[in-house]
């Protein structure tokens, strides 16, 4: 009898031979009768659906010529439905709060965490018909989840932000992400990332940033990878005993512009938080990223989902939020704290994005995904000023 | 591209893709949706097949959407004990769209996640692989992923039309 091997193809690989024979593939069907028996179903589910939705063709000759002009839009906005959530007005001597106290490496790593924390944490996830398949979760679109910062951390992150209420669930955690490094010039960026760090010219471009600093910072992305495992002392059923949850961090870069001038009649002690500080600083980072991908083996994403949203000590108004998000497989949760930012859906070039801050010009941020790839744009400077320049970049 | 050489390149071929999910008329309303969505684009200084893949996704997903809206119009008048009545000015493209095969081939793939119905119908339409993956903004490697899974879920639901849809468990 043959048995799987780790050779065996993906589910995918074998839709795709039906369509684009590969030698390896056929090789590997000779001798293996798991996939042969697997090929069987891909090849009949494939057959059945080419069947029925060749019905669906239309006749021939039955679209008229459009009438162009009397058409109608229903795409016409630049700013979709306006939510300010909760907005709190922040004094004017306050820290900018998406970057008081944060290098941008500790805002690159701290903005990380949280995607991360909430994704491992709480990311839905769907039923896959084959227990080996690996079941996708892909980051793809954004929307905004509002918790409270201390019920999670209670309950999720310790101070480092590491998933401290996971390890109860899991028989191992392994964290393969190498922290961001800061880098001078935007080809050693690149080289590190494979992705483009926006350019510093634009950036400065329409924004009032005198005497600025140009740094970029890069992370080359990684695998977290977390074994759940079934104990007396733990609610994993036995079902997920051995499930393997990875976590595909993509690769981020970003330009960072600072008013060194500034930072200079800060204190030393919040000048030595970074570019960013509180206490006068003044800058803009802008960035991009790939799309975060989270898999699991042994059982579907769906399984693990429902399982980590029944866990007792998830807030409720975060399981509520998670559990109404339609369009779970594609969907990344951006946490923000409630009651403490504000936010509105925007458009950027097209694309959906999310706004958060004010025209305060204490700190706002543009947060869009285009292309497979996230954007995102942060700094002192008017939330409005930060959406002109998104659609610039 | 001005808007006038966009619909004279892409109309026809959009309305026939999006005739397959819905009637004539909301085919023609996506399509000219579509195109007239595309000087905002991101796309819109791209090559011509770019620009003619995204077409396809946003005509396809605004057909889909016009079909989840019908399909729950259906559930709700079936709640109420309501019987539908075909109305008086049916076209004939209309009395091919109630016929019971295709609204159930409709209706299943109404329940399927956008990625899958839009990957499964773009392919049997006729497309390439690349198209596929270009239209979806996904690698040309994970297509065949997606079709995979789209035509499973798809012949689960057809065989067991009372299996869990979309937001359920079935995928």
């Amino acid at each position: 009898m043959t048995m799987t091997t780790i050779e065996c193809p993906t589910m995918g690989a074998l839709r795709t031979h039906l369509d684009l024979p590969s030698p390896e593939v056929e090789s590997h069907l000779d001798t293996c009768t798991t996939c042969r028996d697997l090929m069987v179903t891909v090849a009949g589910d494939a057959g059945t659906v080419n069947r029925l939705l060749k019905g669906l063709t239309p006749p021939p000759e039955t679209v008229p010529e459009p009438a162009m002009h009397s058409r109608s839009r229903t795409v016409h906005h630049d700013v979709a439905s306006r939510r300010w959530r909760g907005f709190s007005p922040r004094r004017a001597g306050d820290a900018p709060r998406l970057t008081a106290g944060s290098p941008p490496r500790r805002t690159v790593a701290t903005a990380v965490a949280a995607v991360l924390a909430v994704t491992v944490v709480l990311t839905p996830g769907g039923r896959s018909a084959v227990a080996q398949f690996l079941d996708t979760f892909r980051g793809e679109q954004l929307q905004v989840i509002q918790f409270n910062p201390d019920e999670l951390e209670d309950n999720y992150l310790n101070d480092e932000g590491d998933l401290a209420g996971l390890h109860d669930l899991l028989a191992e955690a392994h964290v393969d992400v190498p922290d961001p490094v800061q880098v001078t010039t935007a080809e050693e960026a690149q080289a590190i990332t494979g992705l483009q760090p926006p350019s510093a010219v634009t950036l400065r471009e329409g924004l009032d940033i005198p005497g600025t600093d140009t740094a970029y910072v890069a992370s080359p992305g990684g695998v977290v990878t977390l074994t759940l495992e079934a104990r007396a002392d733990n609610e994993v059923p036995d079902s997920l005993d051995g499930v393997v949850v990875r976590i595909a961090v993509p690769p981020a870069v970003a330009t960072v512009l600072t008013d060194q001038a500034a930072m200079d009649r800060t204190d030393p002690g919040e000048g030595a938080r970074g570019p960013l500080a509180a206490g006068g600083g003044r800058g803009v980072l802008a960035g991009s990223a790939g799309i975060l991908e989270v898999t699991s083996e042994g059982a579907s994403l769906e399984e693990v989902r429902t399982f980590l949203l029944a866990q007792p000590d998830l807030p409720a108004s975060l399981r509520l939020q998670l559990q109404g998000i339609d369009d779970w497989r594609n969907t990344l949760p951006v946490p923000l704290p409630a009651d403490d930012i504000a936010w509105e859906d925007v458009t950027v070039n097209g694309n959906e994005g999310l706004a958060f801050g004010d025209d305060s010009g204490l700190g706002a941020a543009i947060l869009w995904q285009g292309d497979g790839v996230v954007h995102g744009v942060a700094g002192t400077q008017a939330r409005s000023a930060l959406l002109d320049l998104a659609g610039r970049l | 591209m001005t808007p006038d050489e966009a619909f004279q390149t892409h109309y026809h071929r959009l309305t026939n893709l999006a005739r397959r999910l819905v009637d004539r008329q909301t085919a023609e309303e996506v399509a000219a949706d579509a195109i007239a969505g595309l000087p905002e684009s991101s796309v819109a200084k791209d090559s011509p097949e770019v620009v003619a893949m995204w077409l396809n996704r946003v005509t396809v997903n605004a057909a889909l959407n016009r079909l989840r809206s019908r399909r729950r119009e259906r559930q709700r008048v079936a709640a109420h004990g309501a019987v539908a009545v075909p109305t008086t000015d049916e076209t004939p493209e209309d009395q091919i769209e109630r016929d019971d095969e295709q609204r159930r081939v409709r209706d299943v793939l109404a329940r399927l996640p956008d990625r899958q119905a839009t990957a499964l119908l773009l392919r049997h339409a006729g497309h390439s692989y690349a198209e596929v993956a270009m239209a979806l903004g996904v690698a040309d490697g994970s297509v065949g992923v997606l079709l995979a899974r789209g035509e499973r879920a798809f012949r689960r639901l057809w065989d067991d039309p009372d299996q869990q849809s979309q937001d359920g468990a079935i995928r």
